[in-house]
């Protein structure tokens, strides 16, 4: 018995030192052999199919998934106050999900902690030496949430959406949801713009002096388009930064999501798709005001920024011609 | 059963139990270091002291154990190899010093070696040594690969090639060497890993 034992292991010992020396050259030369590539394709390693990364803030995901990248070092107050909120969102709609944390590996004793703490198994820990604060949740390639942090960078976003609408033949729901409007998640999966002609997504300062023109003008195309032509309207606001000067701006009491509704009468062929967050207090330094113009097939036609005046007028003639049915 | 066996084994459910649910390593050094000074002040153990020192060279005569130590220094070089015009050797361990450097040094202080002088005083009623080895190496492997919590095979055969490394060389300078060579070498793959995937695994 002792010699079978120890021939065996003598074998085992062979076999094993010899097997991590070629997976390891595997791995050096190429990552995507090797065994944790073996592991990855049978699941047993989840990491990220990074798919679309032009900003490396926007990971895609084949698989239902939601892509949690939290450095855990500068794991704040605000940050674990949103995720508890998404946590009993998944649990409470049991959707299918999974988290992956990327930190650093000084930090990973961290990521444990977090995970006993949540009491959520499907989290995942992923390495990166960068600091990502990003979060997209998908369900069956429909995105049901997206936040990135306070520096949200909505042109890239978007333009990061359309092109992987475009090269992959696919259409997500149309709705991009924040920490606010959480609880509406229920909604999204309408695909709404499927299979109309033009879409045009905005996002807008709401207080814009151009902005009401402009919607009036898409209210327009749209009336005369029919199904022809949508709007997704992605408003950006603060509801304590802009409540003052929405009183001045309405010279009336209405709450942002009034004005909205209001909004929403005033233009009834304009499907509003809002993004409202309280936290995002840095939206003046985003670039509000662009509108993409995108065809059926998904292609950019034009990217207006209605803050630009002479841009502005381009799209107005723009709209005008289609309106006319020159385009 | 006799007050120091009840007394050892609490004294290594509890360290499990503190490996399991500390993540502070400052915290963990004192909790050990209390551990280690109360295992020693009731043992009285003066023998194993020995594994502390550096190991003697006639050890590492051709056998099993040099094969190891070959064959992870092969993988050293091949990551210093491939890694030379890429990674500079200092920087790998700059950014993973607690893969690199702390954890090997703290993990083998306390899962080979506190954990080894612990259990053998606990196993002594088993008579046969080539048993009691490897009773005591299992369930030393077990709780390495079950710390990691993750890919709990691949850490159990580490833990096997580590253990036999302790106990071959009797010097617990031994498997610090392979596990800073092992981490290193991983480290390397993962910077090289992140240029193309975004990221690794230690």
């Amino acid at each position: 018995m002792k010699k079978f034992l120890k021939v065996s292991f003598n074998i085992f010992l062979v076999i094993f030192l010899l097997t991590s020396l070629i997976l390891y050259l595997m791995q050096i030369v190429n990552p995507n052999s090797g065994f944790i590539h073996y592991l990855e394709q049978n699941n047993s390693v989840q990491l990220p199919n990074k798919i679309y990364s032009e900003n490396d803030n926007l990971f895609i995901s084949e698989k239902p998934l939601i892509v949690k990248y939290i450095d855990i070092k500068n794991y704040e107050e605000y940050e674990i106050k949103h995720f508890k909120k998404l946590k009993d969102f998944i649990l409470k709609n049991n959707l299918n999900f999974e988290i992956i944390m990327a930190t650093n590996q000084e930090y990973k004793n961290d990521f444990y902690k977090f995970k006993s703490e949540n009491k959520i198994e499907k989290i995942y820990y992923y390495e990166s030496d960068k600091i990502i604060r990003n979060t997209v949740l998908f369900e069956e390639n429909n995105i049901l949430f997206d936040y990135n942090d306070k520096y949200i960078d909505l042109d890239k976003l978007m333009l990061n959406l359309i092109n992987y609408e475009n090269s992959n033949d696919f259409y997500f729901p149309k709705q991009i949801y924040t920490n606010d409007n959480i609880d509406k998640l229920n909604v999204a999966g309408e695909k709404f713009y499927k299979n109309n002609y033009f879409k045009a997504i905005i996002y807008e300062n709401i207080l814009n002096e151009s902005f009401y023109l402009t919607l009036t003008t898409i209210d327009d195309a749209s009336k005369k388009l029919g199904k022809e032509f949508e709007v997704q309207l992605v408003l950006y606001y603060n509801e304590r930064l802009y409540k003052d000067k929405m009183f001045n701006y309405n010279k009336s009491e209405l709450t942002p999501l009034e004005y909205i509704e209001e909004l929403k009468y005033d233009n009834p062929n304009i499907r509003f798709h809002v993004v409202y967050d309280n936290d995002f207090e840095y939206e003046l330094n985003i670039n509000t005001g662009k509108i993409f113009l995108v065809n059926n097939e998904g292609k950019i036609e034009y990217i207006f920024n209605s803050k630009n005046d002479e841009s502005n007028k381009i799209f107005h003639e723009y709209l005008e011609k289609i309106i006319k049915k020159e385009l | 059963m006799k007050k120091e066996k009840i007394f050892l084994i609490a004294i290594f459910l509890v360290s499990v139990f503190l490996f399991w649910n500390i993540y502070n390593t400052i915290l963990l050094t004192v909790y050990f270091s209390i551990i280690f000074f109360i295992y020693f002040y009731i043992t009285k153990d003066s023998k194993s002291i020995k594994y502390l020192k550096l190991p003697k060279l006639k050890n590492l005569s051709f056998n099993l154990l040099s094969v190891i130590l070959l064959f992870y220094l092969l993988r050293f070089f091949i990551a210093i190899m491939f890694s030379y015009d890429s990674v500079r050797p200092i920087s790998v361990i700059e950014n993973n010093i607690y893969a690199v450097i702390i954890a090997p040094i703290y993990e083998e202080l306390i899962m080979r070696f506190l954990f080894f002088i612990i259990l053998i005083r606990i196993f002594d009623f088993v008579k046969d040594k080539f048993y009691k080895e490897i009773i005591i190496g299992f369930i030393i492997s077990v709780v390495f690969s079950i710390m990691h919590r993750e890919h709990f095979l691949i850490y159990f055969f580490s833990g096997i090639v580590l253990y036999y490394s302790f106990r071959k060389s009797k010097s617990i300078y031994i498997p610090i060497f392979i596990h800073f060579i092992h981490n290193y070498a991983t480290s390397v793959v993962n910077i090289l890993n992140n240029i193309q995937l975004g990221g690794g695994k230690i």
